[in-house]
């Protein structure tokens, strides 16, 4: 049967972002566009999406932060936060530093803010 | 689904260098949330026009003129037999009028049965564009019957001068009955699409896949999850909206959308279910990695799969899920979708198999216009589609896609020895795209390649790694640390999928060949559980 000429041509489908969350919006465990995540030693073995198989992948030898990963990922900052979070719920990222969205007194930071402010 | 739009974000930009901006992205925030609903309004209304448009009011309004007509049978028979009780009781009516009501209600259902062939007839000329007959009815045998819509039942006198009897409106009931099912079936034909209208849906479609853009950039530009919440249902309705108009394209024979690079299997049948009214009830399984369709049939794979998966959901009970899995066939690959709604009936399903598989008549009269877009899918793109039913006692849909529209996405050093593997690199994936067009939709046609796949053993990768291949290939990033993980997944890592939890069956993705896919006893079906009970 013939086929008639496509309306629209793209070059490529996506899964639309909510579907890649189910619609959550919220990180499970507390993460921020800075929060540097490495891979743990364990393998995604379970119920991991193909966006979170490929943030473990690229997360693995090196940190990143989320930043880094939603523009890795081509997913929106606030859906790679979801995303991380639960790979870090599940143990299969972790903090590559101190978590300073969760503990704002880390020593290293405030010194280096306190050089900042003395050097103005 | 849609291009998403390349992201201008830098990989090295990181919030050191950009820190975060409170009151820009409130200002965003609040533009956004001002336009888009305004611009998603605007959609449904295009959609619901689309609708109207829809070449399928023909089915529906044969539908409501037949219930119409048999409805007013049932009442016409219904005070009959309750007015005859009355007159034997009352033994008041005399032999004479008792014999023309006998013959009145006689001949009701040769009418009826001539009157339905004829409106049908008619219904199956106006959706090919003829001129439908006008409606002829067999004349009365006790006489003229007077001019359909002039003066009630009641109001009549039989031949012979009598007053009227209850069954007396019977056969005149029926005649006014068919006469508006089919002067419905000329109206809805007068409705039919023109190319204006049509022009309107493609431009429905273009302002839809603007909008879809747009929420691309929005999603990017907020880290406040009320207002993506917000952002997320307005897309979901795009989405659908998208959908729905271009389901009115495919069913007036037009190819709304296509893409030209292969897509990942994994992406077409998430991203079908994500166009679902309740998208979070489809649940994916893993399929079959390596595996990607060939971008001319993907858009439309996606679509009559969404069709298929929301049509188990509408029709199952609220809090139930419907699984979407896909296994390799001897020449292909076939999708099942599964509900646990109430089942149907041998004659209900068979019904639905006659739908889905009428060429010339996609739709057929029962208005199912989901039903309706499979079909033209199916039949432009040689699937076969079946359904079944399941263990579940639910409805079990499934489709075979032939080998023609598959791609294997080889990504294993070893695959350079079989060089007419094709990879979805970038690079080599648009020769996979100019696939002849011809080639597509016939049955029988295998790429010879696809022959020496093995069902088992299968290389894995281009469901994750075509995701972000690009990105992947400029970092370099290696899976050394990862290893080799058994990839699974079911549609998202939901917080609660992720933990270790107990290890989940492999899905099955041994080959499934025709006997046993349309053999009355699916084997699949002894697998229903596989790749779903562990994580639920």
């Amino acid at each position: 049967m013939a086929r008639p000429d496509p309306w629209v041509t793209q070059e490529t489908a996506t899964v639309r972002a909510y579907a890649v969350t189910l619609g959550r919006t919220r990180p499970a465990v507390p993460v921020e566009a800075d929060s540097l995540v490495r891979a743990a030693a364990r393998p995604p073995y379970d119920a991991v999406s193909p966006e979170a198989l490929t943030a473990v992948r690229l997360c693995a030898g090196q940190a990143l932060s989320v930043a880094e990963l939603a523009t890795l990922l081509q997913l929106p900052l606030q859906v790679t936060k979801v995303v991380v979070a639960d790979l870090l719920g599940g143990g299969f990222l972790i903090h590559a530093m101190p978590d300073r969205s969760a503990d704002g007194s880390d020593p290293t930071l405030l010194e280096a803010v306190l050089d900042g402010l003395r050097n103005l | 689904m849609t291009t998403r739009p390349q992201r201008h974000r830098s990989a090295s930009a990181t919030p050191a260098s950009d820190p975060p901006e409170g009151g820009r992205t409130s200002l965003r925030s609040a533009t956004l949330l001002g336009a888009l609903p305004a611009a998603s309004a605007t959609l449904l209304a295009g959609a619901a026009y689309a609708a109207a448009l829809s070449p399928l009011p023909t089915s529906a309004a044969v539908g409501a003129g037949i219930c119409a007509a048999i409805g007013c049978v049932a009442v016409t028979t219904t005070a009959t037999v309750a007015a005859r009780r009355d007159a034997a009781r009352t033994a008041a009516r005399s032999a004479s009028r008792e014999e023309t009501a006998e013959a009145a209600a006689a001949v009701v259902p040769a009418l009826l049965e001539e009157g339905l062939r004829q409106i049908a007839s008619a219904a199956r000329r106006v959706r090919r564009g003829e001129t439908p007959e006008p409606l002829e009815l067999p004349a009365s045998p006790a006489g003229p019957v007077p001019a359909a819509g002039r003066g009630s039942a009641a109001s009549r006198a039989v031949p012979g001068g009598q007053p009227a009897g209850p069954a007396d409106g019977l056969e005149d009931a029926v005649r006014r009955a068919l006469t508006a099912a089919h002067t419905a079936v000329l109206t809805a034909g007068s409705r039919r699409h023109t190319d204006a209208s049509l022009a309107i849906v493609r431009k429905i479609q273009a302002l839809v896949l603007m909008a879809l853009e747009l929420l691309d950039d929005a999603h990017d530009r907020t880290e406040d999850p009320e207002l993506l919440d917000v952002l997320f249902r307005i897309d979901h309705l795009v989405t659908r909206t998208q959908r729905a108009v271009e389901s009115a394209a495919v069913l007036d024979g037009r190819l709304p959308r296509a893409v030209r690079r292969p897509v990942p299997l994994a992406t077409v049948l998430r991203q079908a279910a994500a166009e679902t009214e309740d998208y979070t009830r489809i649940e994916v399984a893993p399929p079959p990695a390596g595996y990607a369709l060939v971008g001319p049939a993907a858009a439309e794979v996606i679509h009559l799969v969404a069709e298929l998966a929301e049509n188990g959901a509408r029709f199952s009970p609220a809090g139930t899920k419907v699984t979407v899995r896909a296994a390799l066939a001897r020449e292909g690959l076939v999708v099942e979708i599964d509900d646990r709604g109430p089942g149907l009936t041998g004659d209900q399903l068979e019904e639905m198999n006659q739908v889905v598989s009428l060429v010339h008549e996609p739709g057929g009269d029962d208005g199912r216009t989901g039903l309706a877009v499979v079909a033209r899918v199916a039949q432009r793109l040689g699937l076969a589609v079946r359904f079944q039913t399941n263990l579940y006692g639910g409805v079990q849909a499934l489709v075979r896609l032939p080998a023609t529209l598959l791609h294997l996405a080889d990504e294993d050093p070893a695959g350079h020895d079989r060089p007419e593997h094709r990879r979805t690199d970038p690079s080599t994936a648009h020769a996979a795209d100019t696939m002849p067009l011809g080639r597509v939709g016939q049955p029988g046609q295998v790429r010879p390649e696809f022959r020496t796949v093995p069902a088992t053993g299968l290389r894995r990768g281009v469901t994750e790694r075509a995701v972000t291949e690009r990105a992947v290939t400029e970092r370099a990033v290696t899976e050394r640390a990862v290893g080799e993980p058994a990839v699974r997944w079911r549609g998202s890592a939901r917080a609660e999928d992720v933990p270790g939890s107990v290890p989940r069956p492999a899905p099955h993705s041994g080959p499934l060949g025709d006997d046993a896919l349309f053999g009355p006893h699916h084997p699949g079906a002894w697998r229903a559980d596989d790749g779903r009970t562990g994580g639920r």
